[in-house]
C-alpha cells in the first residue's frame, strides 16, 4: 500500500541548554508521517517525543537535520516564518488545555479561526466535539473533558494540515481521557486530518494506524495496526 | 542556617523580578529625595532666617513717620511691652547710573556711629562700616552692588534735596530686612539693578534732609510675651502729632512677609509631594508582593510543611519590601540632599542670607527614612498576611479556578460581538482586576496632575505678569514726586522731550477699617478714564473708577468683611489727617499687591485738597526713552523715576533658569509615577497571562501580535487617566491657589487648555515608552517550556 507522504523527517537532531548541562532531546532522528493517519508517537518520559512534537509543530527550531512538510523544508524557517507555518498547517492540542480563561469557548475557537486562512465555521467545529450548547461558557466553568473537546474544536477549525496532540489524556481521569480520544477520533474520521498523539500510555497506541516508539532520541520501531479499536475498548 | 537560604532565596527573587523592584525602588528613592530636598530646605532657610534676624536684632515693629525729635524716642521705648527702640532716618532719594539703565531708586538709611546691639543691624559683605572721616562715605547692599558691578572705592551720585552729590562706597552689607528688597508693596520682584539701599552716616544723612536730631522711622524690639497690635495702637497714638504713616508688626514687613510665604509653601509641598509619592509606591509594591505571593503559593507550602513558622513566612514576604525600602530611602537621603543643596542654590537670586548652608537635620533624614521604609513595609503586608494565613495542605494542592460570570445576552450582545476577540480579552482582564486596572487609571492621573499644576504654575506667573503689565499697568515708567503739588504740574513732565503722554497720579498710605478690622493699603487716584492704568475686573473688563467712592480688591474687602455700597473708616498716613469715612462703590478682583483705586478728584477732596498729584505715570516714544527718563530725572522735585518694564524684564530673566529646572524636575517626578505604574502593572499582567500568550502563539499569531495583546490596554486606560487626571489637576489648581493666596497676591483659578493640552502629550509620550518597554517583555515569551506546564 502506497502512501502520501505529509511530513520527512531526516536526521534530526535537538539539543539545548538545561543550567549548564546540555540535553541532546532528539539525537538524529528519521521518519515519515503519512497523510490522513493517526499516528501515536509512544515513548518513556524523556524519549524526546514532546521535543519532536514541538519541532513538527514549528514551535522550536531543530539543531540540525530536516523535516519537510509536504516537501516544504520548515526546520530551517526564520521565526515569521514559523508563525506563518503554525498559522496556515498545524492546529495543537495540549495536555493542560491552554484554553484563554478570558475568553468564552466559542471565543476560544474564533480566535484560532479569525487567523486561519480557510478556517471552518466555529459552530461546526463545536458541533463536533459535542460542545455547541456549552459556546458561552469560559474554560472555569468546564469540566477538564470538556475544556479538552474545546480545545480539539479550535485545533480542528483553523482546517490545518495537520493535528499535533501532546498528551492530550495526560491531565484527565480514566473514563474522561477515554472520551476525549473518541472525539479525538470522530474528527480526525469526519475531517480525514493527519493526527499525531503523544502518549507515554502504552494502551493508547491500539487506536492508531500506525505506532513509532521512541527511546532516548531515536526511532525505536515502527508498528502497523492492521486493525485499530475504538477508545472504548481500551483499558489501561 | 535557616535563615540563610530564606536570604538566598530573597536575593534570587529579587534579582529575578529586578525590572519590578527597580521601578517601585524609583518611586521610593524619588518620594525620598524630595521629602528631604523639601525638609532641608525649610529647615535650611528657617535656621539661616532666624539666625541672620538674631544677630542683626531685626526689629519686631515698624513705624513710619513724618518726622519727630530725637527726644520723642522715650516714648516709644516707654510703651508697655517695648524692650528698646531705635530712631532712624529713611528717605528715598534719585541714583544716576552709568549705561543704558539710567536712573535708580536709592533708599538711604540712616547709622549711628556705633553698631553695638543695633536694631536692624547689617552685615557687612566687603569693606567696613565707615572707616574714613569723609561724611559722604555709604554702605550699599550687596545685591545692587552685584547688578551694577559696583565695588568698594565706586562712587555713586545722587540727588539728594535737589543737590547732586558723589557718594563714596567703603563697604557692601546685607539686611535683615531687605533678604527679598522691594521697594514697595506693589512690586513683586526685586529690581537689584534699580533699588539701592544705601547705609549713610547719620550726621550726613541729618545735614542732607535737614533733620538734624529727627528720626521718621521707628524700630523697635518687644518683650517676650509682648502684643504687637497693642504696641502698635499705642505708638499711633503717642507719635499722632509727628504724623504717624504706616506702622507694622515684622508679621507685615514685605521681606519678612514673602520669605515666611516662601517658607510655608516649602513647608506644605514637603509633605504633599512626597506622600503621593509614597502612596504610590506602596500599592506599586502590594502589586508585586500579591502576584509573588500567588506564584509561590507552593513554595510557601513547602516551607510551611517542612515546618517554617507562619511568621518566619509573613517576614520573609515583608523583607522584600524592606530591603526595597531600605536600599531606596538611604540613596533618597542622600540624593535629597544634594537636592537640596540645588535648590538651596537656586535662591540665590531671590532671598539673600550672609550664609544659606544646607542643614542637614537628623531628624528630619530619620523621619524620611522610617517613612519610606514603612511605607513599602506598609505596601507588603497584605500579601505577607496572606502568605501567613495558607495552610500547607491548601497551598500545595493547585488554585481553585476564577469563576467567571456567563455572558449575558442582552441589549449589548450585538455592540460586544463587534469588538476584536483580543480587545474582549483586554477587558475582561482589566474587569477580572479592576484593582489593578484602576491603579493605573489614578496612576496615570496622578502623573498627568502633577504635569498640569507644574505648567499650570508657570503659565499662571507669566498670565499674571502679563496682564499686569500689558492691561493694567501701561506706563512706560513712573515717575516719584518728593511732594504733593498741583495738578498743572504734570504738563511739565508732559513738555520734556520724548514724553507722549503723563497723567498725574496721587497715592496715598491709609489704614482702612471696618469696626474692628482693619488693613493697611495703598489708595492710587487716577484721572478718570486713564489710559495708562487701567484698573480691570477678573475677566479683564475695564472697571470705571466713580466719583464718590472706592474700588476695593476682593482681598481688602474679604479681609475687612465688606460689600459694595458700604462705609468704612480711612485713616491716611499723612500729618495732619485724621481719619474720615469713605465709601466702597466696587469690587474687584486683583492679583497682586495691595492697591486701592479711587477717582484722584474724589480722593483730593476726601483728604480736604485741591486736586493734587505726587506722582505721574508716563508714556514715552519708542526710540528716546532713555533719555526721557533722564530729563525727568532732572527735573526739580522728582524723586525717582522707575522703569516697570526694566523691572519686569529683570524678573523674567532671574525666573527663567528657576522654572527651567522646576519643569525638569516636575517632567521626571510624572514620568517616575508613570513609567513605575504602567510597567508593573503590565509586568503582572504578562506574567499571569503568559500562558494565555504563549498559547497565541501556538495558534500562530506573531510576536508582535501577541505583544500588542499583552499591552493593548495600556492606552485605554493611560487615556482613561490623561481624562481623570484633568478634573483632579483643576482642584489641585484651585486648592493651591487657596493655599497659596496670601496677603500680597492671589492666583486666579485658570487652568489654561494648553497647560492640559501639553501636559497630556508629554504624558502620552511615557505611556507610548512604557507600552515599548513592556512589549519587549511580551516577546520574550517562551512558547514550547510555558504550554508544557500546569498552571
Amino acid at each position: 500500500m502506497s502512501h502520501r507522504i505529509l511530513y520527512n523527517v531526516r536526521k534530526l537532531t535537538k539539543s539545548y541548554l538545561m543550567g549548564e548541562v546540555t540535553v541532546h532531546a532528539l539525537r538524529g532522528l528519521d521518519m515519515e508521517i503519512h497523510e490522513g493517519e493517526l499516528l501515536v508517537l509512544l515513548g518513556p518520559s524523556g524519549s524526546g517525543k514532546s521535543t519532536l512534537l514541538n519541532l513538527l509543530g514549528g514551535m522550536d527550531s531543530p539543531t540540525s537535520g530536516t523535516i519537510e512538510l509536504r516537501q516544504v523544508e520548515i526546520g530551517g524557517l526564520s521565526e515569521r516564518g514559523l508563525t506563518a507555518y503554525r498559522r496556515k498547517s498545524v492546529g495543537f492540542v495540549f495536555q493542560f488545555f491552554n484554553l484563554i480563561p478570558t475568553l468564552t469557548a466559542r471565543e476560544n475557537v474564533q480566535v484560532a479561526a479569525q487567523i486561519a486562512d480557510q478556517p471552518l465555521p466555529v459552530d461546526d467545529a463545536l458541533h463536533m466535539v459535542g460542545l455547541l450548547e456549552r459556546a458561552d461558557h469560559f474554560p472555569s466553568q468546564m469540566s477538564g473533558g470538556e475544556q479538552q473537546r474545546v480545545a480539539i474544536a479550535r485545533a480542528i477549525c483553523k482546517n490545518p494540515a495537520v493535528v499535533l496532540a501532546d498528551e492530550p489524556t495526560g491531565a484527565l481521569d480514566y473514563e474522561t481521557g477515554k472520551l476525549v480520544l473518541d472525539v479525538l477520533i470522530d474528527v480526525h474520521r469526519q475531517s480525514g486530518k493527519t493526527v499525531v498523539m503523544v502518549t507515554h500510555n502504552v494502551a493508547i497506541g491500539g487506536i492508531a494506524d500506525r505506532v513509532v516508539r521512541l527511546r532516548s532520541g531515536q526511532v525505536q520501531d515502527v508498528t502497523e495496526n492492521q486493525s485499530p479499536i475504538e477508545p472504548k475498548d481500551l483499558t489501561w | 542556617m535557616v535563615g540563610n537560604v530564606l536570604h538566598r532565596k530573597l536575593a534570587r527573587d529579587l534579582r529575578g523580578g529586578w525590572g519590578q523592584f527597580t521601578a517601585a525602588a524609583a518611586v521610593v528613592l524619588w518620594a525620598t529625595v524630595l521629602f528631604v530636598s523639601f525638609q532641608v530646605t525649610y529647615r535650611s532657610l528657617l535656621h539661616s532666617r532666624d539666625s541672620y534676624y538674631r544677630r542683626c536684632n531685626f526689629a519686631d515693629f515698624f513705624v513710619d513717620l513724618e518726622n519727630a525729635p530725637s527726644s520723642a524716642l522715650s516714648a516709644a521705648q516707654s510703651i508697655k511691652g517695648v524692650w528698646r527702640v531705635r530712631g532712624r532716618i529713611v528717605k528715598e532719594v534719585s541714583l544716576e547710573m552709568e549705561g543704558e539703565e539710567g536712573a535708580a531708586v536709592g533708599r538711604i538709611i540712616s547709622m549711628p556711629r556705633r553698631r553695638d546691639d543695633l536694631i536692624n543691624d547689617i552685615y557687612m559683605v566687603s569693606g567696613s562700616y565707615f572707616p574714613g572721616a569723609a561724611s559722604e562715605e555709604v554702605i550699599i547692599n550687596q545685591r545692587f552692588a552685584e547688578a551694577n558691578g559696583l565695588a568698594v572705592g565706586d562712587s555713586l551720585r545722587a540727588t539728594i534735596n535737589e543737590r547732586k552729590e558723589d557718594l563714596r562706597i567703603v563697604g557692601t552689607a546685607y539686611s535683615p530686612e531687605y533678604v527679598y528688597p522691594l521697594r514697595d508693596a506693589r512690586q513683586f520682584a526685586p529690581d537689584d539693578k534699580g533699588f539701592a539701599i544705601i547705609f549713610a552716616r547719620r550726621g550726613f544723612v541729618e545735614d542732607a534732609f535737614d533733620m538734624t536730631n529727627d528720626f521718621n522711622n521707628l524700630v523697635g524690639v518687644l518683650r517676650p510675651g509682648a502684643d504687637v497690635e497693642a504696641v502698635l495702637d499705642r505708638a499711633k497714638e503717642r507719635f499722632s502729632r509727628y504724623g504717624v504713616y504706616a506702622r507694622y508688626g515684622r508679621a507685615r514687613q514685605l521681606s519678612h512677609n514673602y520669605l515666611e510665604q516662601e517658607l510655608q509653601g516649602v513647608k506644605v509641598s514637603a509633605r504633599i509631594v512626597p506622600a503621593i509619592f509614597l502612596t504610590v509606591a506602596a500599592v506599586v509594591i502590594h502589586i508585586i508582593m500579591r502576584r509573588m505571593v500567588q506564584m509561590q503559593r507552593t513554595q510557601i507550602g513547602l516551607l510551611r510543611a517542612l515546618g517554617y513558622g507562619r511568621l518566619r513566612i509573613a517576614l520573609h514576604y515583608i523583607s522584600y519590601a524592606l530591603v526595597v525600602g531600605v536600599a531606596a530611602a538611604a540613596l533618597g537621603v542622600v540624593g535629597g540632599l544634594y537636592l537640596a543643596r540645588g535648590i538651596l542654590a537656586m535662591y540665590h537670586p531671590f532671598f539673600r542670607f550672609p550664609s544659606l548652608r544646607v542643614q542637614s537635620a537628623p531628624s528630619a533624614l530619620l523621619l524620611a527614612f522610617g517613612l519610606s521604609c514603612g511605607m513599602c513595609v506598609l505596601g507588603a503586608l497584605r500579601s505577607a498576611w496572606k502568605a501567613m494565613r495558607l495552610d500547607p495542605a491548601v497551598a500545595l494542592r493547585p488554585r481553585a479556578p476564577r469563576l467567571e460570570r456567563i455572558v449575558h445576552r442582552d441589549a449589548l450582545a450585538p455592540l460586544w460581538e463587534k469588538v476584536p476577540l483580543t480587545w474582549r480579552m483586554n477587558a475582561r482582564n482589566a474587569l477580572r482586576n479592576k484593582t489593578r486596572a484602576a491603579f493605573t487609571v489614578f496612576g496615570v492621573a496622578i502623573s498627568m496632575m502633577m504635569l498640569v499644576v507644574g505648567r499650570n504654575n508657570m503659565n499662571l506667573f507669566n498670565w499674571i505678569v502679563k496682564h499686569q503689565y500689558e492691561d493694567v499697568e501701561l506706563a512706560d515708567f513712573r515717575v516719584d514726586f518728593a511732594d504733593q503739588r498741583p495738578t498743572h504740574s504734570i504738563l511739565d513732565v508732559e513738555a520734556v522731550a520724548g514724553v507722549r503722554r503723563a497723567e498725574g497720579v496721587l497715592q496715598v498710605g491709609a489704614e482702612l477699617r471696618n469696626g474692628w478690622r482693619k488693613k493697611e493699603a495703598l489708595i492710587m487716584g487716577l484721572p478718570a478714564g486713564s489710559e495708562l492704568y487701567r484698573v480691570c475686573d477678573a475677566e479683564g473688563n475695564r472697571v470705571p473708577l466713580p466719583p464718590d467712592g472706592l474700588i476695593v480688591p476682593a482681598r481688602i474687602a474679604d479681609a475687612l468683611g465688606i460689600r459694595r455700597g458700604q462705609q468704612i473708616t480711612l485713616d491716611p498716613y499723612l500729618r495732619g489727617k485724621d481719619e474720615r469715612p469713605a465709601v466702597v462703590r466696587g469690587v474687584v478682583k486683583q492679583y497682586i499687591g495691595l492697591v486701592v483705586y479711587a477717582d484722584r478728584r474724589y480722593l483730593s477732596r476726601l483728604l480736604g485738597e485741591g486736586d493734587m498729584v505726587n506722582s505721574a505715570l508716563v508714556d514715552s516714544d519708542a526710540v528716546p526713552t532713555q533719555q526721557a527718563m533722564d530729563r525727568l530725572d532732572d527735573m526739580p522735585g522728582v524723586m525717582a523715576v522707575t522703569s516697570a518694564r526694566r523691572m519686569l524684564q529683570n524678573l523674567m530673566e532671574e525666573m527663567a533658569d528657576l522654572m527651567n529646572v522646576a519643569t525638569l524636575i516636575q517632567i521626571f517626578a510624572a514620568a517616575i509615577i508613570a513609567f513605575a505604574v504602567i510597567y508593573n502593572v503590565t509586568s503582572v499582567n504578562i506574567a499571569e497571562q503568559e500562558r494565555d500568550l504563549a498559547g497565541l502563539r501556538s495558534l500562530g499569531y506573531g510576536r508582535g501580535q501577541v505583544a500588542d495583546i499583552a499591552t493593548n490596554d495600556i492606552m485605554p486606560l493611560g487615556i482613561a487617566g490623561i481624562c481623570l487626571g484633568m478634573p483632579i489637576a483643576h482642584m489641585a489648581c484651585q486648592a493651591m491657589a487657596k493655599a497659596y493666596e496670601t496677603d500680597i497676591y492671589r492666583l486666579p483659578v485658570i487652568v489654561s487648555a494648553t497647560s492640559y493640552g501639553e501636559s497630556a502629550v508629554v504624558v502620552m509620550l511615557f505611556l507610548l515608552i512604557a507600552r515599548w518597554i513592556c512589549r519587549r517583555r511580551a516577546e520574550r515569551i517562551k512558547i514550547a517550556q510555558r504550554l508544557k506546564t500546569r498552571e
